[in-house]
């Protein structure tokens, strides 16, 4: 019951997992479930049919970026520092001039600057943020990257459904070893362990594949039977990715030298196109990491630089989704654990800061040229509408049609897909 | 380490009790409101006979649990499965006890000797490994740890937990020190498990009552537990032990409880004085409006006259409050009075303070017994000799049914963590009997896992054959022994071991090759680890781990011990022999040789061998323990 891999994005694949719940749980029983099966097959590869499939492009900004030298400003006032703001298409609403592509595209951004958390220790932020829920030392939760892997990806799919260019990768979590993310650590090399090894060619590999596969069979008759399947499903997985048509998605080097370019030639623009490669060719989750936000010394000039990866990356990542029909079932987040104080600290630096801090969405449906919150004349309090990281991650499930209701068990207690205490935000529904 | 826990920390020649156990009050409950825990930690150590941790106890033990299991098994109608062969037998006990596979020589000469009690002496052997305290590590920095964790301070715990494990401390002691040290950040490795949930009471309490007592309160911690028997309070009373554990140091220390009140009323007495101002100038501006709207916060910038910093005299009303912290209740008016003009800053200091009051009131004991906090016996002191304490209802059952686990696969108690609300429970009254037998003898692991690896459950073989069900329930009940997915700890040292870089030579005790391993684990987690959100026995892989296993370095590139091999045997034979003792641990058999005979003799030695290296560290069956 395997579906041809290579579907054209959008389309709805069912995972081994979904068809074995709707056998499982429909009335059809065993004498039916074949043609179940086949006619859910032709369902998901029928064009006329097929399902709207939203993706999720996470662009993780590792160290807390400084809100004021990016999404909220305060140019002239005692914290504003030489940080200068600039106007966008959006009247009224000022980006830092450290994202001038950005604020030319205010109309396709919506950002939220009062988001807003208790959680000033690396760590514990980058988990509460990615994951949604505070953490708990007695639950693995999975980051918003599984999560989607999961709702929506192909678990059985040729690629995997959740990439990670470059940073840490939290595993899956409750959610299994297979929504973990599959980690990129160089977007323009040689991905790790993936292609053959030096001196072994697809022949040799063969001929080493069928020796495990008599050590296996011997096994199986010792009572290895279910360790030998598990070990030939994830053998062949390994073997179908590495010789898949499917990998020229991880090769950024297809591209037209002005398409690199316009993604800026750094890890992170060259990661963020291979994002854009990966959604296009069924991958469900992308996560791309940009570190170093954590500027206790030497804030602006740092953050400036930053930026200047940051900004044409997004900006042109923006303008390659629309050009290519897939802006609207995309969405881009861009977020770090937390942001940084207003005051400025001797060195020049901004200390952590998670009273108050910025998230910029766009695509996916988020309504662009929104802005949610504000903060006071010193970005030292929110003025109005403080939003929580549950508010945001309900945002998400409602944008992504994700049911974030949806509960499981981890461990010993139910959890919901999404923190329940969260309220979506209606501002950023379209 | 703060001189009161010395007192804890008995020799190998003497054993001490230290605080804990020092003159308890037995069975029969002290008064109320009398610590269960004697006051002082100064009290003379009391020297008793040391227990008997010899072989032969553990062989008592040993016998004492087949006889449990053999009455479980009767009772439950389980046919126990044939013992595991001797080299199944190595292999497992290695694993569980060193973390690591046996080397090739010493499995073809556990193989070879015929002596009756080889089994009984290669025990003894490996318990006496220094890769049993690094394997100790694992197991409880597993238990203690999460992403929950400061990734800082979490990383020292390990080393030091090894550190303790390699000197034979009782886990008493170690657990005594853990949760009563003090310290700072990064200075104190002892401090290594507070600190790494500083500032997190909740977390702390959650973790503690799961890793170390095997109870499940933290689902306590919004709402009274669904099914076992916490309530609400019993968790806020126990993280209350956790208050004084900051972000930055752990301090035991006694809150004064005199500076809290006057620190609080003076925040009050700020709120109030700028409410006053506030409505002066209101009046003064003829707006008569008067109180104010709770909201409105006057600008922090407000009338910059500097307030008179007057400590010791509170205005009329607030003189006569009597617990600030309950102002809210018992005086309403007078509370939003103070509160309504209070500056935003100042409010959160109060509210903060409130929060710091409120978590710290009332720590309680989860056997319900109160607990009165005194200069001379702070309370995480209090809570660390109540933990270990023999008459403490779990923690030495909670500590037996990790080890077990460890060892078996499954709990005595399923799952591990959860003695109170689980019931999925084999051989009910053997646990406690174990927990019993564990406080008696010192709390040795080394004495405890020695009696759990003599026993005949442990030399079981697997459920070869019968339905996934029938052998799933022999496995349970301890009649057959499962088959496991190794961890990654375990991953790690043993592909180090078959591939021959690094440790033929047991370096365990080496602080630096420890530090590049702790390094390295993190991606063999990744590689390898379900993390705690699978199945303990699914065998699932993820796709790097496959990938890893078919492309990376450590199988393809030509090992150390594929050379030795290939240069100290030249018969082919012999050679394939050589590639499963140190992969497998085991001969191959007939039909192996057989079949695998073509393979290698095909293209140079080390290019067919190297296959079949490749090969055997790819199979299912060297990816597990059986």
């Amino acid at each position: 019951m395997k579906l041809p891999s290579a579907l054209p994005p959008g389309t709805r694949t069912f995972s081994r997992r979904e068809l074995l719940s709707l056998l499982a749980t429909g009335a059809a029983g065993a004498a039916l479930a074949p043609s179940l099966v086949s006619l859910l097959a032709r369902d998901a590869l029928a064009q006329g049919t097929k399902l709207a499939q939203k993706r999720l492009i996470l662009l993780w900004l590792e160290g807390g970026p400084s809100q004021l030298e990016t999404f909220d400003p305060k140019p002239g006032t005692a914290v504003g520092g030489p940080t200068k703001g600039l106007a966008t298409d959006v009247p009224g609403w000022l980006l830092s001039d450290n994202l001038p592509g950005l604020a030319k595209r205010a109309g396709d951004l919506a950002v939220v600057r009062t988001m807003t958390s208790k959680e000033g220790n690396h760590s514990r932020a980058r988990a509460l943020v990615h994951c949604g829920y505070t953490p708990n030392p007695t639950v693995a939760f999975p980051s918003l990257g599984s999560i989607v892997a999961h709702e929506l990806g192909d678990l059985e799919g040729e690629l995997p459904a959740f990439v990670q260019v470059n940073g840490a990768p939290i595993p899956g979590g409750y959610l299994g070893i297979e929504c973990s993310p599959f980690v990129v650590n160089d977007p323009t090399g040689r991905i790790e362990n993936l292609s053959y090894a030096r001196g072994v060619d697809a022949k040799r590999l063969d001929q080493r594949e069928r020796m495990v596969d008599l050590l296996d069979q011997e096994f199986a008759k010792r009572g290895g039977a279910p360790a030998v399947d598990a070990n030939k499903s994830e053998r062949k997985r390994a073997r179908r990715l590495m010789d898949s048509k499917l990998l020229a998605a991880f090769d950024v080097d297809e591209e037209k030298e002005a398409t690199r370019t316009a993604y800026g030639p750094g890890k992170f623009g060259q990661g963020v196109l291979l994002a854009r490669r990966l959604i296009e060719r069924g991958v469900s989750s992308v996560e791309v990491v940009l570190s170093g936000w954590d500027t206790h010394q030497d804030n602006f000039n740092r953050t400036k630089k930053l930026c200047d990866e940051l900004d044409p990356a997004f900006s042109a990542l923006i303008d390659d989704l629309k050009k290519r029909s897939l802006f609207q079932d995309t969405l881009i987040v861009c977020m770090g654990e937390f942001g940084r104080t207003p005051d400025i600290a001797g060195g020049d630096g901004r200390n952590h800061w998670p009273g108050n801090w910025c998230v910029a969405l766009s695509g996916g449906g988020a309504k662009g040229g929104t802005v949610v919150g504000a903060t006071d004349e010193l970005g030292k309090k929110i003025a109005e509408r403080p939003v929580a990281v549950a508010d945001l991650f309900s945002t998400f499930a409602r944008l992504l049609r994700i049911e974030g209701d949806k509960e499981f068990h981890a461990g010993l207690r139910p959890i919901h897909l999404v923190d329940p205490v969260g309220k979506a935000l209606p501002e950023l529904l379209s | 380490m703060s001189p009161s826990l010395m007192v804890g920390l008995p020799g190998r020649a003497v054993f001490v009790l230290g605080v804990a156990a020092a003159g308890l009050p037995g069975q029969t409950a002290p008064p109320a409101p009398q610590n269960p825990v004697p006051a002082t930690t100064t009290a003379a150590p009391q020297e008793v006979a040391p227990p008997d941790l010899s072989v032969a106890e553990q062989k008592r033990l040993a016998r004492k649990v087949d006889a449990a299991l053999e009455q479980a098994w009767k009772d439950e109608g389980l046919a126990p499965a044939a013992p595991a062969d001797d080299a199944t037998f190595l292999r497992r006990l290695s694993l569980d006890v060193r973390g690591v596979i046996p080397a090739r020589e010493e499995v073809a000469e556990f193989l070879a000797s015929r002596a009756p009690d080889k089994r009984e002496r290669k025990i003894d052997e490996i318990l006496e490994d220094p890769a049993f305290a690094r394997q100790l590590s694992y197991l409880w920095s597993r238990a203690l740890l999460t992403s929950a964790a400061n990734g800082g301070e979490a990383r020292a715990l390990r080393p030091y937990l090894q550190a303790r494990f390699a000197e034979r401390a009782p886990f008493a002691d170690v657990v005594r020190s853990l949760v009563a040290a003090e310290g700072r950040k990064r200075e104190d490795p002892e401090a290594s498990f507070v600190l790494a949930y500083g500032g997190q009471p909740e977390a702390l309490a959650g973790i503690t009552a799961r890793a170390l007592l095997g109870v499940q309160i933290q689902c306590a911690q919004c709402h009274d537990h669904p099914y076992d028997k916490w309530k609400q309070t019993d968790f806020e009373g126990f993280q209350s032990f956790f208050a004084n554990v900051g972000r930055g140091a752990a301090m035991d220390t006694m809150v004064d409880p005199r500076r809290e009140r006057f620190a609080a009323l003076e925040l009050l007495q700020q709120g109030l004085k700028a409410t006053e101002e506030k409505e002066a100038a209101e009046a003064a501006t003829g707006d008569g409006a008067t109180g104010g709207d709770p909201k409105a916060d006057p600008p922090d910038s407000g009338p910059k006259k500097r307030r008179p910093r007057r400590r010791g005299r509170l205005s009329g009303d607030l003189a006569k409050v009597d617990d600030p912290f309950a102002l809210e209740t018992s005086d309403p008016d007078l509370y939003q009075r103070c509160v309504s003009g209070m500056p935003a800053k100042t409010k959160e200091r109060f509210d903060a303070l409130v929060k710091r009051h409120k978590n710290a009131a009332g720590p309680r004991f989860l056997d319900g017994q109160p607990y009165q906090e005194t200069p001379e016996l702070p309370r995480r002191a209090a809570l660390a000799a109540w933990i270990v304490a023999p008459e403490n209802p779990w923690f030495a059952r909670a500590t037996v049914n990790r080890v077990w686990s460890h060892l078996f696969g499954h709990g005595l108690i399923d799952p591990v963590d959860d003695l109170t609300g689980s019931s999925d429970v084999v051989a009910a009254p053997l646990l406690h009997e174990l927990g019993g037998e564990f406080q008696a003898h010192a709390t040795d692991l080394r004495f405890l896992v020695g009696a759990l690896v003599r026993t005949r459950a442990y030399a079981a073989g697997n459920a070869a054959g019968g339905d996934a069900a029938a052998r799933a329930k022999r496995e349970r009940g301890f009649a057959a022994h499962p088959m496991r997915p190794l961890e990654a700890e375990q991953m790690l040292h043993s592909l180090e071991r078959a591939t021959g870089r690094g440790d033929r030579a047991d370096d365990a005790a080496s602080p630096e090759r420890e530090r590049a391993r702790d390094k390295q684990l993190a991606k063999f987690r990744y590689y390898f680890d379900d993390d705690e959100g699978g199945a303990a026995d699914s065998f699932e892989g993820s796709l790097p781990e496959a990938l890893f296993m078919m492309n990376g370095d450590r199988t393809n590139q030509l090992q150390l011990e594929l050379k030795d091999v290939l240069a100290e045997i030249k018969d082919k034979d012999e050679r394939v022999r050589a590639l499963f003792l140190a992969t497998l641990s085991r001969e191959p058999t007939e039909a192996e040789r057989g079949r695998l005979a073509p393979f290698v003799s095909r293209g140079a030695a080390k290019d067919g061998f190297g296959d079949l290296l490749w090969a055997l560290l790819n199979s299912a069956e060297f990816k597990l323990e059986r």
